[in-house]
């Protein structure tokens, strides 16, 4: 076994870090809310309400924890081993930076990126009319509005982080009666604000459905802090795809314009001479021709050895019986 | 009322809700059905959150952009069973490294790649079988087994071989030869694993040479050690492998020699 701390010695633990080893197809990633020696009351409500949006993939931690991550990451890298987990939010808040999280990504319990970001606003969950806890696992539509996510360097890595930590599972169907949030990142130069929606689907028009949103909390703005750009090495490791990953066109299937589906099929020549058609006397060997040809025939020296039972006269009567119709 | 305002009203409410689902944008607009993400990447003024009428106005932004990556996932094949309705997600466009490297590949052994050139699954063998004679459930194999060969009153002559001989000897024999070949294999492959694990590429002389040290070890693995078993027609001695110390008796001459040195 090569899991963490040696083998195991029972089944369970095999089993269990049997269920750590890398695969192909990637469970969600787990998410840890934990936070420093001081930390305000505002990041442990935000946390708390973070913590609802990530359900089913995330822990929250209550203890404090003496760690300064831009600082000194081993403990969480040894954290992210024990729990196998690959996403920390560590929130701390002193005079310098107060209200801050610091969001710790992680490749095979290595450090990946950090991005750091201070509460500024907050308006929590429950201070909302249509405030309610969204499903485990529930994957929520994401909008990045402003130019700085694609445009600007620390918010085109922090959008990777937010994306990562929200997007939810990664599923291959999803339930259209089950869309039921939307979550909306919006970007100005140095800011950005997180607002959570409740979605409505009203009857539309043209098979479309009218969305109504009615906002759920938590409201939360940030200011951008500190950012630990990932080593180009361990990101070209973590962004590599195994080959079963990448699906492959079809070949050979193409749609028209009109959506219809068409193949090409390769067939071997058909041979001609071996189609069976009707029995016509006409076109039968006669007699002298098939022995011309069993004259003709070429004699296969490998063969020999054992000869074939010449069959008797009676035999013969015998099969010819069992042939005839009765 | 009049009909005819009646329906101009009805006909300006489907224009406004047609407005409302079908929203038009000149900017660019991006998707990413598989992450649902969508991305508007209008210049934003978050000062707008501090006022009422602000808030307003981002909050339709937000329906807007939210209402057209749902256009977007409406317009994906769909499929329909028990549970409702589901729009078949593509794969994700935003790639997000991994939180683990892809496992390594094992390589494939002989028999899995036979078996899947030939297309063989694997399944789970029953234990009991039916016995057509008896007409009754038997175990597989072993004492009292389903359909045995042997287990019947007469076995019938193959045409061409010989009358004389006794055909339930011949059932052990064939199955003997078969346990017997079937065991060199099986040591043949662990000649062959051997050599891989010590890093030297499997050749036909070096799996002899494997394979003699292993036929060694595999019949000396017996509760005799080998020394009780019948030697099979055909089989060679077995040379007596590694170092072995002479040991010296009291008042042997070597020995003596020897012990000058104390």
């Amino acid at each position: 076994m090569n899991g963490a701390g040696g083998g195991a010695k029972t089944a369970r633990g095999r089993r269990v870090l049997k269920e750590r080893e890398p695969k192909v197809h990637e469970d969600p990633k787990s998410i840890i809310y934990l936070h420093g020696t001081k930390c305000s009351q505002v990041v442990k409500e935000v946390f708390k309400d973070m913590h609802d949006l990530t359900r089913g993939q995330s822990r929250i931690y209550s203890r404090k924890h003496d760690l300064r991550p831009m600082d000194d990451h081993t403990y969480l890298e040894g954290l992210s081993r024990k729990q196998d987990a690959s996403l920390f939010l560590v929130g701390t808040s002193n005079k310098k930076r107060p209200n801050c999280i610091t969001f710790a990504r992680m490749f095979n319990h290595n450090l990946l990126d950090m991005a750091e970001v201070q509460v500024l606003n907050f308006k929590p969950s429950h201070k909302f009319k249509n405030a309610e806890k969204p499903a485990a696992m529930s994957k929520p539509a994401i909008i990045f509005e402003g130019h700085s996510w694609d445009h600007e360097a620390d918010f085109k890595q922090l959008k990777s982080i937010l994306a990562d930590v929200f997007r939810g599972p990664v599923v291959s169907r999803v339930n259209l009666a089950g869309l039921d949030r939307a979550i909306v990142f919006s970007a100005d130069e140095a800011r950005f604000s997180m607002h959570q929606y409740r979605v409505k689907l009203k009857t539309g028009a043209s098979q479309l459905p009218l969305v109504e949103l009615d906002e759920c909390g938590p409201a939360v703005d940030f200011k951008m802090g500190r950012l630990v750009h990932p080593s180009q090495e361990l990101m070209k490791q973590a962004m590599w795809q195994p080959k079963q990953l990448i699906k492959k066109a079809p070949k050979n299937i193409e749609y028209s314009a009109l959506g219809e589906k068409l193949g090409r099929v390769h067939m071997h020549k058909q041979d001609m001479g071996s189609l069976q058609l009707r029995k016509v006397k006409a076109l039968k060997r006669s007699a002298k021709e098939r022995a011309e040809a069993k004259k003709n025939k070429p004699v296969d020296p490998t063969a020999g050895g054992r000869k074939k039972p010449k069959q008797t006269a009676k035999a013969k009567n015998a099969k010819r019986a069992k042939r005839a119709p009765k | 009322m009049d009909v005819d305002q009646l329906l101009r009203e009805s006909q300006q409410k489907a224009e406004a809700l047609k407005k409302r689902v079908q929203v038009q944008r000149t900017e660019e607009y991006y998707v990413d059905e598989g992450n649902m993400f969508g991305a508007d990447p209008r210049p934003v003024d978050l000062h707008k959150f501090n006022s009422e009428a602000g808030r307003e106005e981002m909050k339709e932004t937000a329906r807007e952009n939210v209402q057209l990556l749902f256009n977007a996932i409406w317009k994906l094949p769909m499929e329909n069973d028990d549970e409702g309705r589901f729009a078949v997600l593509p794969p994700p466009k935003m790639r997000l490294p991994r939180q683990k490297p892809a496992p390594e590949q094992r390589e494939k052994t002989r028999w899995e790649r036979f078996a899947e050139l030939k297309g063989i699954k694997k399944t789970k063998r029953s234990r009991m079988l039916y016995d057509e004679m008896s007409g009754e459930w038997r175990p597989r194999w072993g004492y009292k087994r389903a359909n045995d060969a042997a287990a019947v009153p007469w076995i019938e002559v193959k045409e061409g071989s010989d009358p004389y001989e006794d055909q339930y000897e011949k059932l052990k024999k064939d199955k003997k030869a078969r346990v017997e070949k079937n065991e060199q294999q099986r040591l043949k492959n662990i000649a062959a694993a051997r050599l891989k694990a010590k890093g030297i590429p499997a050749n036909r002389h070096l799996i002899q040479k494997e394979l003699k040290k292993a036929i060694a070890i595999g019949r000396s693995s017996t509760a005799s050690a080998g020394v009780f078993d019948k030697d099979l027609p055909g089989e060679a001695k077995i040379k007596k492998q590694g170092k072995r110390t002479k040991v010296s008796r009291a008042g042997d001459r070597a020995g003596e020699g020897r012990r000058t040195e104390q």
